[in-house]
């Protein structure tokens, strides 16, 4: 596409999330950032318990009865989301921006027919729903047959063909911004592949901005654009996605790539060590701390911002300052 | 890793020889007679030949319902097989210990880290008052420690309920592990750790694993060799490098050709049209000639046999193509 100013489609600022629990209050988004323009994809990229599929859920209304935003500002397409009344934000969602969950045979109701639930989600948001119109959808999205497949239970689909069903209904109302949340997590790589090329064609076509949340760097390396890194409910870095895999400069990016094998003989794995931080916890400092190699004294006790180096962000207060590869030595990291 | 020593071929630790293992679903009278629905036989693992050497891993790769689990539980006598069978140590029987997926279920939730461990040193002979020093020594092992003995699985992570579904197998002193998805339940950061964990265990007891996994980064990491198993059957089976470089499968190169690589592009992709058909009636000839884009004739008539590949010891292809 060539326009000059790609308009922003979601913005979010000074997210705050806390979910209740029988253990107290989990604060699990802690003041995230975000900006998608047009035609962009961005990677949401941690590991469980990291914020990221809270966030997106605030982005929809989602939330579940027990978590609840505390602070921070949700806009879509310009439209304030929480501003927005019941009614208001069901037609914000499907016509601005749809979501693709992870597991489309629980998105999807087993007792009706894909065509009636199409219709359904095209007549709930006033959109002609003929069945030249369903079968053209089904057909975007690459399903063989699609008049065979309007008339079949979703069980009788695979897990790939379910999820292009869960596309097709998310594309219906040409939605300006999709929020895919782990959307080839169940599925096999070879159909992954095929529901993330559907889903690049989708953005390159239509200029549809994307949202994916993954745990896998992989896919993001390979989907994305820009890519954002959670931990512990914050954002520690972000940027260009190869700029980031290829010169991370947080130390968790750092060591989440030392994490996974590169199909090189002979390169040893270095895990981080101990387990991914508890969000019920509240942190003084760095949330990373007790795990991090390249750790100093006031980590545990400085606030870290996230500062902008270039077209990055990263939120370590060594970052800038210290020769940034020694590690503390002496440090006996244990195993968990 | 060679294959022969002094000249002579080595026994395998382990070896299937034309393993079968079908699974019968008979639905109630009442689906019988009004949905007419019929007995169904899932051909889960449909003749396969494979071995394991001593202080080897062999990773086992495939697609969610390729068989790859069923037949990592028969080999070590979870299921009897249906046809075929096991030799252990050059014995016919099954043998070895498992790991399993998911440390959540595959740990009693009532019983204490002590109990767990207990019932297999029990079944292993160790004294009563030996198991107590023993299990301690497990638990060091694996990285966890003496006071974690009187708490539940309920009160670790994930990554450390692994650890003790580890010591719990490392308990009976095997030879050999299958290692089902042992990573896939944990966080990246977590996976890496463990991963390290069974290598330093191979490195230090040269115990062997089967490593059954869908994450072909994983299988690349850890294993020796390689076998890739599509719809019951192995496709292809070689040493590592050689499998992963110069695939001759059509299905694995279709596999290798989709896996999300960091920081590298994804180029020359080859597409695979629709999906795994059922294991309940699978094609007959080569499983996969319904999705092949190279299928000829013979294909759907004749099971293809195996073909060590010229000039690449080890590395066999069940396909027409190399015939």
């Amino acid at each position: 596409m060539v326009r000059a100013h790609k308009e922003e489609v979601l913005s979010v600022e000074g997210l705050e999330v806390v979910y209740k629990t029988e253990r107290g209050p989990v604060r699990a988004v802690r003041g995230v950032d975000l900006s998608v323009r047009e035609g962009e994809i961005l990677g949401l990229v941690g590991e469980s318990g990291c914020g990221k599929s809270a966030t997106l859920l605030s982005i929809m209304g989602l939330l579940p009865p027990t978590g609840r935003i505390v602070a921070g500002k949700i806009r879509v397409g310009g439209v304030d989301v929480m501003a927005l009344s019941k009614k208001e934000l069901r037609s914000l969602r499907g016509n601005t921006v749809a979501m693709v969950f992870q597991d489309p045979m629980s998105s999807l109701n087993p007792a009706h027919k894909i065509g009636a639930q199409m219709r359904e989600a095209l007549e709930v948001h006033g959109q002609p729903y003929s069945k030249d119109i369903l079968v053209r959808l089904l057909q975007e999205v690459g399903i063989p047959s699609p008049e065979t497949v309007l008339g079949y239970y979703p069980h009788q689909l695979s897990g790939g063909m379910q999820q292009r069903v869960m596309i097709a209904i998310a594309l219906s109302c040409r939605p300006r911004l999709i929020l895919a949340d782990e959307p080839t997590t169940a599925l096999d790589v070879t159909i992954e592949a095929q529901i993330l090329d559907l889903l690049r064609q989708i953005n390159r076509e239509r200029g549809t901005a994307i949202v994916l949340v993954t745990h896998n760097l992989a896919v993001a390396s390979q989907f994305c654009d820009r890519i954002a890194v959670m931990y512990a409910g914050q954002i520690v870095e972000e940027g260009n996605v190869n700029e980031v895999l290829s010169n991370p400069l947080h130390p968790y990016t750092q060591g989440l790539i030392g994490c996974i094998p590169r199909f090189q003989k002979g390169v040893p794995l270095t895990p981080i060590p101990g387990q991914v931080a508890d969000l019920s916890e509240d942190f003084v400092g760095c949330a990373f701390y007790p795990r991090c190699r390249k750790r100093d004294a006031s980590c545990a006790t400085s606030p870290q911002e996230l500062v902008h180096t270039g077209t990055r962000r990263v939120r370590c207060h060594r970052y800038g300052y210290v020769e940034y590869t020694e590690t503390v030595a002496g440090q006996d990291w244990g195993n968990e | 890793m060679s294959l022969k020593s002094n000249g002579q071929p080595r026994v395998p630790l382990v070896q299937t020889v034309g393993l079968k293992r079908y699974f019968h679903s008979k639905p109630g009278i009442l689906a019988r007679a009004l949905a007419g629905e019929k007995e169904r036989t899932v051909k889960a693992v449909d003749g396969v030949d494979l071995f394991v050497h001593e202080g080897e891993t062999l990773g086992l790769v495939g697609e969610s319902g390729c068989g790859k689990s069923t037949l990592g539980r028969v080999i070590v006598g979870l299921y009897p097989p249906t046809a075929g069978e096991v030799f252990y140590e050059g014995r016919p029987g099954t043998g070895g210990q498992m790991i399993f997926q998911n440390p959540y279920a595959s740990l009693n939730p009532r019983h204490t880290v002590r109990q767990i461990l207990g019932v297999a040193l029990e079944k292993r002979g160790v004294p009563l008052e030996n198991r107590e020093e023993e299990s301690i020594r497990l638990l060091e092992r694996v990285g966890l420690a003496a006071h974690h003995l009187d708490q539940y699985p309920r009160q670790f992570s994930g990554g450390q309920r692994q650890r003790i579904g580890i010591a719990r197998a490392l308990a009976m002193r095997p030879r050999f592990i299958v290692a089902d998805e042992p990573v896939s339940a944990l966080d990246v950061s977590v996976q890496a750790q463990i991963l390290n964990l069974l290598e330093g265990l191979q490195e230090e007891t040269g115990v062997s694993f089967l490593l059954i996994s869908h994450d072909l980064g994983v299988v690349h990491h850890m294993s020796h060799r390689v076998a890739v198993m599509y719809l019951g059957r192995i496709a292809e089976t070689g040493p590592t490098e050689s499998l992963f470089e110069n695939p001759a499968h059509p299905y694995t190169r279709a596999l290798l050709s989709a896996i999300p690589r960091l920081g590298k592009t994804r180029s020359g992709r080859i597409r695979l049209e629709g999906s795994v058909p059922s294991a309940v009636d699978p094609p007959p000839g080569c499983r996969f000639q319904t999705r092949c884009r190279h299928r000829k004739d013979i294909c759907a008539a004749v099971d293809p046999p195996a073909v060590e590949l010229r000039g690449d010891p080890g590395h066999v292809v069940w396909c027409h193509l190399h015939t």
